[in-house]
């Protein structure tokens, strides 16, 4: 009887680098049998790529991912469906802007930043930074100064202030609606007071724009 | 940093598995096989996000389960170049700055993608190696405390290497990053200057 194919056991593949040409680059550690070797196709192992960019993901729809499979709600880690490695992802993901983002604010976002023409990269950049200030959001535009004179990326900051920040801490009961205010941002970081006290004097300015392109698309339909 | 890709794998679906519904066992035979593996030029494999289609189910002589044809979309960390992401400081020597995201541990700010001039002192924290520091001004100084932000400047796969010794550090995908643009390096550094910015706009 001829001797069956040999079989790798898979705890003992510490990593696979899967190259083109779907030959398979298989690593075994074990002490009495280190070898590297390509190991040409056979039927039960085999892999293709077919689209490698099947479509960019931000990172709100990876955590939104996981997070439909259980994450929160299992604080075991143990019963959800979820490997530790994915886990790890949505440890990094919880601690970022991401974590207070919904769907219906991201396609917010989209349309409200269509007139300033960015670039499909620099929309995914933002989504997933939050830049809240003209110097988080430098890095993030190509060419500034041409793109954006005046106050157009100060405007583009406020969107991104609006549509992404974090919510207020609880407020206490109410007495006078700006009584309210003043504790909310006492609690709140030193730079959020800085941003809110700016976007007073900005916030005239964007219920003007809001008119505006309520104005542009009124007349569209 | 995320995308979906389409991949296509025949796969030997082993017999313990041919008690669950077959999505499900497929499911988890390519989560063993992919997950937190590196694709070459393709990315890390971080999840398994659908199945599309399944053929087969053919017994091969010999095997104790059936092999299918799976095509099914997993998303892939594959930053792009010119995306800025926050990392956490791993470790800090005279190459630079080596980071780290939780799952992802192969990013280096080499020494010349830093802040000029920087200069680097042995570190009184034990975590690192050494402590670089921004001279602008003011000293500005790297360390573990923060979150530091990073602007991808290349994703490389580098081939695998011949040798065991060099295959023990070895990392199959290396993301170079600068810090050496406004806004980047520790998170701290900027948010003073928002503070001094905010003072300026109410005093005007």
């Amino acid at each position: 009887r001829p001797s069956p194919p040999p079989r790798f056991s898979i705890n003992t593949l510490k990593w696979i680098r899967l190259g083109y040409g779907n030959h398979l680059l298989v690593y075994i550690e074990e002490l009495h049998f280190l070898k590297l070797f390509a190991v040409r196709l056979s039927l039960s192992l085999e892999m293709k790529i077919i689209e490698a960019n099947a479509g960019p993901l931000t990172n709100f729809e990876v955590l939104d991912f996981i997070n439909s499979k259980g994450a929160s709600r299992d604080t075991t880690r143990v019963i959800a469906p979820i490997a530790p490695s994915e886990y790890k992802v949505y440890d990094y993901l919880a601690d970022s802007p991401a974590c207070n983002q919904t769907r219906e604010k991201i396609y917010e976002f989209l349309e409200r930043s269509k007139r300033y023409n960015l670039a499909k990269a620099e929309m995914l950049n933002i989504i997933n930074i939050c830049p809240t200030s003209l110097v988080e959001i430098d890095p993030i535009i190509e060419q500034c100064e041409d793109r954006f004179e005046g106050n157009r990326l100060d405007e583009l900051v406020q969107v991104v202030v609006e549509m992404f920040s974090p919510p207020p801490t609880q407020p206490e009961p109410r007495e006078g609606i700006d009584e309210d205010k003043g504790e909310v941002m006492e609690e709140e970081q030193i730079d959020e007071d800085g941003i809110n006290e700016a976007s007073d004097e900005e916030a005239a300015d964007e219920n003007d724009e809001e008119n505006a392109v309520a104005e542009q698309i009124n007349e569209e339909e | 940093m995320f995308y979906l890709s389409l991949v296509e794998h025949k796969l030997l679906l082993p017999p313990h598995r041919l008690g669950l519904p077959i999505q499900d066992g497929i499911k988890k035979e390519l989560e063993l096989i992919f997950l937190d593996k590196v694709i070459a030029d393709v990315g890390l494999c971080i999840s398994v996000y659908d199945i599309r289609k399944i053929e087969g189910g053919f017994i091969v002589a010999g095997d104790g389960g059936s092999t299918y044809a799976v095509q099914f979309r997993m998303i892939m960390f594959r930053p792009f170049v010119g995306e800025i992401i926050t990392a956490k400081l791993k470790e800090s020597d005279t190459d630079g700055l080596h980071l780290s995201l939780g799952f992802f541990d192969d990013i280096h700010v080499p020494v010349h993608l830093l802040p000029s001039p920087s200069r680097f002192e042995p570190s009184p924290d034990t975590r690192y190696k050494v402590r670089w520091i921004w001279e602008y001004g003011d000293e500005f100084i790297i360390d573990g405390r923060d979150k530091i932000k990073f602007r991808v400047q290349s994703v490389k796969y580098p081939p695998m290497p011949d040798e065991l010794e060099q295959l023990k550090a070895f990392s199959p995908m290396v993301i170079t990053g600068t810090i050496d643009y406004d806004g980047l390096g520790p998170v701290s550094w900027w948010e003073e200057s928002q503070e001094k910015d905010a003072e300026q706009d109410e005093e005007s």
